[in-house]
């Protein structure tokens, strides 16, 4: 039965209420974010400047850095400075690089494209491992092969990253030679391929759980017996039919992964001496740069926060039930 | 069957590990073969008879400092998990059960927590305190780790209040805490059981990372610092890198494997591992 034209009006305006709510929620969590960062970084005590001139640090200098920091003023004055930097986008001057002119903003924006390579390179390696992997699982429910599979996703998951990343480097840049030691600053596509399998194992091993789980649950389903009863071929009715529908679970958590893999790069960046956000946030936190720190921060919580979104809405736009569901109850 | 057998031996052996770690943890002193400190003539020894696992840099013996380490680790994995149990259970409790107000805020301030992915708020919280102490970790981590425990309770409560049990207890007169406390919570202990192991893995996990970046314990040898130095002196003696990480490997990968195990006996297969906290 077709839905008559006053049905699809009222699933258009669930939908956009859907949509609005969901976007005032975001916004709320922004100022979430803004508020954590600010109260972390700057109301608990301690004294910025002291910690980064250092205890022997004579009186006046210490004074001018505060100035110079804001640190002088009350902390609802400190908050609209921080505010203020946030909304023209510049999120402060970087104390340690004063001499270079750059604002945090640019500092951030060059790195990230490099993290989001990375995250990007992890999450398909993780689809390219866990995808086959759990569509198998799932055909051979409970055979050896399945228990053995779920046991290597365990490992895969306990498995630091900065334990494999070293003992990688050193089989395949440093004994075997075959991808260009991390130490060498050579960038391209093979100075990824290590650098993605380490961030994209611990997924990959989720992954293969979820793709396993979604699987069997759309096995059971009618239509999935329906094509099995028309004489479907087995490869056919996997492909067509159950992946199909299997992966739209999975790719909402690949969304919301990719956000989280950011945090991962952190440590990634570091084993593999690459640069990027984390590397970044690591450099601030070095040389005790609180404006990097906060920004960088700041970023990652915002970028988290913007995917979670395109994901949810996405998964609106792909799954209607949801919306039909609402205007049923 | 055969499989069951294994699962069940895994499990047991996975049991066996987390009993030998607690051990030794406890034992350091007086199982260490040297004092964490000393240091001999030998500088990045191999593995051998006076130093069964080597030594490293600075001729510290690797087994003593990897012995050391065990009471970082679980120090910090214990200790986390159970202040962020004490934060996030009673809040998922009251979120759950009162729902309104109550429940806005506390799910709103989780939210936020959890737009800080991994471990990248107790980043900033150990940053922050500029002095990483074991406690500064444990405080770090917990800071981040309630969120989580407040939402699985929080599920958890919202399937549970409308059961019977609970109608009827609330018929019979008993006050909010007492529902909470005595009725409802008891039905979740395999729930939290479940999650407490896979939660211990994690911040375990997440201690070794921290570490790793340099913003772990300064003060006693940990498993991530010494696999820092480890891995920077790879080439000329893998030995420190490899057993360290290697520690970490088993202790989380053991705590992983009894949560999973406990997880399909109670058939709880909404709960997963919560390791990618640390991962790197």
């Amino acid at each position: 039965m077709r839905p008559s034209a006053g049905d699809r009006r009222r699933r258009l305006l669930v939908l956009g209420s859907m949509v609005f709510g969901r976007m005032i929620r975001t916004a709320l969590v922004l100022a979430g974010i803004l508020l954590l960062v600010f109260v972390v970084v700057r109301a608990v005590p301690g004294d910025p400047a002291l910690s980064i001139l250092g205890e022997q640090a004579p009186a006046d200098e210490l004074a001018r850095l505060r100035h110079e920091m804001g640190l002088d003023r009350s902390l609802l004055e400190q908050f609209g400075a921080y505010a203020a930097q946030v909304a023209d986008g510049s999120l402060g001057r970087p104390w340690s690089r004063r001499n270079a002119g750059l604002t945090v903003s640019e500092l951030v924006f060059e790195a990230m494209p490099f993290t989001f390579e990375l995250a990007l390179a992890a999450v398909l390696v993780a689809v390219l491992i866990a995808l086959p992997l759990g569509v198998m699982c799932a055909m051979r429910r409970n055979r050896p092969v399945d228990h053995a599979a779920l046991a290597v996703t365990l490992v895969g998951v306990a498995m630091p990253g900065f334990w494999i990343g070293p003992l990688l480097i050193h089989a395949f840049c440093v004994r075997l030679h075959l991808l260009p030691d991390p130490a060498s600053g050579v960038q391209g596509v093979e100075s990824l391929l290590l650098p993605a399998f380490v961030l994209g194992l611990a997924l990959s091993a989720k992954l293969t759980r979820m793709v396993r789980t979604s699987v069997l649950d759309v096995m059971e389903q009618p239509y999935v017996l329906a094509a099995r009863a028309r004489g479907i071929p087995e490869s056919r009715v996997i492909v067509r039919h159950v992946l199909r529908n299997a992966l739209i679970p999975v790719v909402t958590v690949l969304g919301l992964q990719f956000a989280a893999l950011l945090s991962g790069a952190i440590v990634t960046e570091k084993v593999f001496a690459r640069p990027g956000l984390g590397t970044l946030l690591l450099e601030g936190i070095a040389v005790r740069d609180y404006a990097i720190v906060q920004g960088t921060t700041l970023i990652i919580g915002f970028v988290y926060v913007a995917v979670n979104l395109v994901v949810d809405l996405l998964y609106l736009a792909i799954d209607p039930r949801l919306a039909r569901s609402r205007t049923a109850g | 069957m055969g499989g069951r057998a294994a699962g069940k031996a895994v499990f047991v052996l996975a049991l066996g590990v987390v009993c030998a770690l607690v051990l030794t943890a406890l034992l350091a002193p007086w199982i260490a073969p040297y004092e964490p400190q000393s240091r001999g003539p030998l500088l990045l020894a191999e593995p051998g008879v006076s130093h069964l696992l080597g030594t490293d840099q600075q001729g510290r013996d690797i087994l003593t400092l990897l012995l050391f380490g065990s009471r970082v680790a679980l120090f910090v994995g214990f200790g986390a998990t159970l202040l962020s149990m004490a934060l996030g259970i009673p809040l998922g409790l009251l979120s759950g059960y009162k729902g309104g107000a109550v429940d806005a805020l506390v799910m709103g301030v989780s939210e936020v927590v959890f737009s800080f992915p991994g471990i990248l708020l107790a980043i900033l919280l150990v940053f922050i305190t500029q002095q990483p102490s074991v406690l500064n970790v444990v405080v770090a981590l917990s800071a981040t780790g309630w969120a989580g425990w407040a939402r699985l309770v929080r599920g958890q409560v919202l399937q549970e209040r409308n059961r019977d049990y609970v109608l009827m207890a609330r018929t019979a007169g008993a006050g909010t805490t007492r529902i909470l406390v005595h009725h409802i919570l008891p039905n979740l202990a395999s729930v939290l059981l479940v999650q407490f192991s896979f939660a211990v893995g994690a911040a375990l996990l997440a201690e070794s990372s921290l570490s790793f970046l340099g913003l772990g314990p300064q003060e006693l040898p940990s498993w991530g610092s010494l696999l820092s130095e480890g891995a920077a002196l790879f080439v000329c003696s893998p030995w420190m890198a490899t057993f360290s990480g290697l520690a970490i490997f088993v202790s989380v990968l053991s705590f992983n494997v009894i949560g999973d195990r406990l997880r399909d006996r109670f058939a709880q297969p909404e709960l997963v591992s919560t390791t990618d906290g640390g991962r790197g």
